[in-house]
């Protein structure tokens, strides 16, 4: 609890960086828990195309999505380089598919812009802004938002209410 | 300086709990005529440890009843009290109000105020002899006030020992039988006789108090005896050496019997996350298996060796792991005896309660699940089965019938059974009951079939509704209760000589005994308990009605369901004459599922999908198999049900 609130007054956030198709986004670094490379996941029955299935973390029952479908973002292509970020999310694991993990940035709150209303594959209440870096514009997404929001339909209602 | 007792609320209300079952337990064993002088040492020891600890925390309610119960049971075991059925039914109750004020303490709810003092009135009353005789004619006892000497005498101390402290020279702590003839407490020499005698009641308030506490704090915990020691000596009033180093030598003597104890409690989380641990340990341990097998040459040799020998001891430590989730079936059965007694009552039935096998060993998640289903069946068993001991003469048996529980493990099962010598099941008025809710049944059918009928949902049996049983829960509840725990119910019953329920349950929630099937390049679980058989039918077997295909077998027809179209796989077969059926029954219906091939029948470890993710229609969990992918495990009984 108290480093989820020492980040939230803190000045400084740090991301991962990573890409889906030709664009860059964000996530706070302290959500992942850790990255690696796709492997075949178990196909879950009648779950949305975007939810891949569910795979074995040591010992735990995990699905694994893939943002690019739900947001029609570039193709989604499974190869050796592939990558799925494991993010620890309101007490869930949860893998998101991810074209290539670039960098760890550190940004000052004045660095990040408000999102614009539109324009984004992402609905603006899940990202904290915008911000560039090395001429690049990266989209900073709240990842907890993201996971646990309704749209997704991750958790059961209940569940969701809760987090 | 203050410590934040609430941190030991939670073991002093488990351990309470604990010593309120041994308490009543005891009571029920207990010989109204000839008490045993060891159980009545028993049950003041609990009673009194219960007040200790409650006057630590502060627990105001549970003092002023264990209070009384202890003075009975003291003069109990001085031989001056005269123990009756009527009294032991009032204590009885007094265990019940207890359990429930430990509830409310635990909920961090106010206790009910009301029934505090009504128990404690009721107990009061059994200490005056003249209100004991008129008790047992008149039923209606402890209903009425108290007389007023009777509280004055009582309440002016409350909290402490009473007058009467002098009698009780070891405060329940200590053995009795040194006890009485030294009242020095054998311990605290340094205190000279007058200070001990009872007239100098501050001093031996004080240390009655203070030791209490001090047995209340070593019991909950050893790592904090010596801070817990230093506050309670802060609080106690007296500023005197002597009691002070009495507390010490106490402690010395508490920790010691501390060393000495053979069990200690864990939290279950902690060994569930074991048992977890070493499910993926197996798991690991059977890959490095599988690989070093494809080896070659002289090291793969030894390699292979090597592996054996850890397969061994992984094996082992699983045993041992999945052993300590196992508690004995007696947890569940104890509490038995307290409900046929009431219910006989209840009932003017006379009924002797046998138990076997209580030293069986059960996965704790199942004993906390069978208790309901448990009940139900015994409560029925007494109820409908059970005759009155008028007919029972009548009918040449013993006036007092007989319920036996039984536990025994066979192979991975264990089975429980409740046995009674009653009427048994009545064939005709179950059919006819049957008929009158429009279910189908024929004379001929045998009588294992008419027996599930009574388990067939909805099928009250109205005319039958006592207080006892016959209302809400039925019989499919606990056939599904028993269901959901993997298990199943058998009913055998012969009518005039009784009948018999036996549960068959696996050993363990955690492992499942299932039948991999594969549809398309996915693996997925059946529950072996679901299936019937397995089979490739030819074509003359297939029949469409209404434009469902069916499997007819044994003149019995069977829809068929395809599980690629469940699942929304690629299926490797798309003609049921090429595919294999796999028959399932579950307690709605009964169909055939189409899968692609067997792989082969292994037991499984359950992993919960929804602890990441979310339920899922048709799916009860997964498990990872042996290569580290996971394969979900099919729900059998929402398999079949369109997905809402």
């Amino acid at each position: 609890m108290s480093e989820q609130k020492s980040h939230q007054d803190v000045e400084n956030m740090e991301f991962l960086t990573f890409t889906l198709a030709e664009e860059n986004y964000g996530l706070e670094i302290m959500k992942v828990k850790e990255i690696r490379g796709y492997e075949s996941v178990t196909k879950i029955a009648n779950a949305p195309d975007y939810v891949k299935g569910v795979l074995n973390l040591r010992g735990d029952i995990v699905p694994i999505l893939d943002l690019r479908l739900k947001f029609n973002v570039g193709q989604a292509t499974y190869n050796e380089f592939t990558i799925v970020i494991m993010l620890s999310v309101a007490n869930r694991i949860v893998g998101i598919v991810v074209d290539a993990v670039s960098d760890v940035i550190n940004l000052d709150r004045s660095q990040i812009k408000p999102p614009p209303e539109f324009g984004v594959a992402f609905d603006h209440k899940y990202l904290f802004g915008l911000a560039t870096v090395q001429e690049h514009m990266v989209i900073l997404l709240n990842i907890e938002a993201l996971i646990t929001s309704k749209e997704l339909g991750l958790f059961a209602a209940e569940d969701a209410a809760i987090t | 300086m203050s410590i934040d007792m609430s941190q030991f609320h939670g073991a002093f209300l488990e351990e309470s709990a604990e010593h309120l079952d041994e308490i009543e337990h005891l009571l029920m064993a207990l010989d109204p005529e000839k008490p045993d002088i060891e159980e009545l040492n028993c049950i003041f020891r609990a009673a009194h440890s219960i007040k200790g600890g409650s006057g630590i925390f502060g627990f105001d309610s549970l003092i002023s009843v264990t209070h009384v119960m202890e003075n009975i049971f003291d003069r109990a075991r001085q031989g001056t009290y005269q123990f009756s059925r009527p009294i032991i039914d009032v204590l009885l109750k007094a265990v019940d109000a207890l359990r429930q004020l430990l509830a409310s303490y635990g909920d961090n709810v106010d206790p009910d105020w009301v029934l505090v003092n009504l128990t404690t009135e009721q107990l009061e009353a059994l200490l005056d002899p003249s209100r004991v005789a008129l008790m047992t004619d008149d039923h209606g006892f402890g209903f009425f006030v108290p007389l007023p000497e009777k509280t004055a005498a009582d309440d002016g101390f409350g909290f402490f020992e009473p007058i009467v402290v002098g009698k009780d020279d070891g405060f329940g702590f200590f053995e009795p039988v040194e006890l009485i003839e030294d009242e020095g407490f054998g311990l605290f020499e340094p205190i000279s006789k007058e200070q001990t005698t009872p007239s100098n009641t501050t001093v031996n308030t004080d240390l009655a108090s203070a030791s209490d506490q001090i047995v209340a704090v070593t019991e909950t915990s050893s790592d904090e005896i010596t801070t817990q020691t230093t506050a309670v000596i802060t609080e106690s009033k007296t500023s005197e050496q002597a009691p002070a180093a009495s507390i010490k030598k106490e402690t010395t003597k508490a920790k010691a019997e501390n060393i000495e104890a053979s069990t200690i409690r864990v939290d279950i989380q902690k060994v569930d996350s074991l048992v977890n641990l070493v499910g993926e340990l197996v798991i690991t341990q059977s890959m490095l298996t599988l690989l070093t097998e494809e080896m070659i040459g002289p090291e793969a040799e030894k390699l292979q060796v090597a592996m054996r020998e850890l397969e061994r001891n992984t094996r082992d430590i699983q045993e041992g792991i999945m052993s300590i989730r196992m508690l004995p079936m007696s947890f569940v059965f104890n509490r038995f005896p307290r409900v046929v007694r009431d219910l006989s009552t209840k009932l003017h039935k006379q009924v002797e309660l046998k138990i076997e096998g209580g030293h069986t060993e059960i996965d704790k998640g199942l004993i906390e699940k069978l208790v309901d289903p448990l009940t139900h069946l015994v409560r029925n068993s007494l109820d409908h089965g059970i005759e009155s001991p008028e007919v029972r003469k009548a009918k040449g048996k013993p006036a007092s019938g007989t319920i036996v529980l039984k536990a025994e493990q066979k192979g991975g099962n264990i089975m429980i059974s409740v046995i009674d010598d009653g009427a048994g099941l009545n064939r005709q008025k179950i059919i006819a009951k049957a008929r009158e809710r429009g279910l189908s049944v024929s004379d001929q059918s045998p009588d294992t079939e008419i027996w599930d009928l009574i388990m067939a949902p909805g099928f009250s049996t109205a005319d039958q509704v006592t207080d006892v049983s016959g209302r809400g829960v039925g019989m499919d509840v606990v056939k599904r209760n028993i269901e959901s725990m993997g298990g199943k119910i058998e009913i055998s019953s012969v009518a005039g000589a009784g009948s018999t329920l036996q549960i068959r349950l696996p050993l363990t929630l955690a492992i499942l005994d299932g039948m991999s099937v594969a549809v398309g390049d996915q693996l997925y679980i059946i529950p072996l308990v679901n299936i019937i058989e397995s089979m490739q039918p030819v074509p003359e077997q297939l029949k469409l009605i209404a434009n469902q295909q069916m499997l007819e077998l044994r003149n019995t027809y069977w829809p068929i369901l395809r599980l690629h179209e469940l699942m929304g796989v690629e299926p490797k077969q798309l003609s049921p004459t090429h595919a294999i059926l796999v028959l399932i029954e579950t307690s709605k219906n009964r169909f055939a599922l189409m899968v692609d091939d067997l792989v082969g029948q292994q037991q499984v470890v359950i992993k919960s999908l929804e602890q990441h993710y979310r339920r899922v229609p048709g799916v009860a969990g997964a498990t990872i198999m042996g290569d580290g992918s996971v394969a979900l495990i099919l729900d059998a009984e929402s398999l079949a049900v369109p997905a809402v």
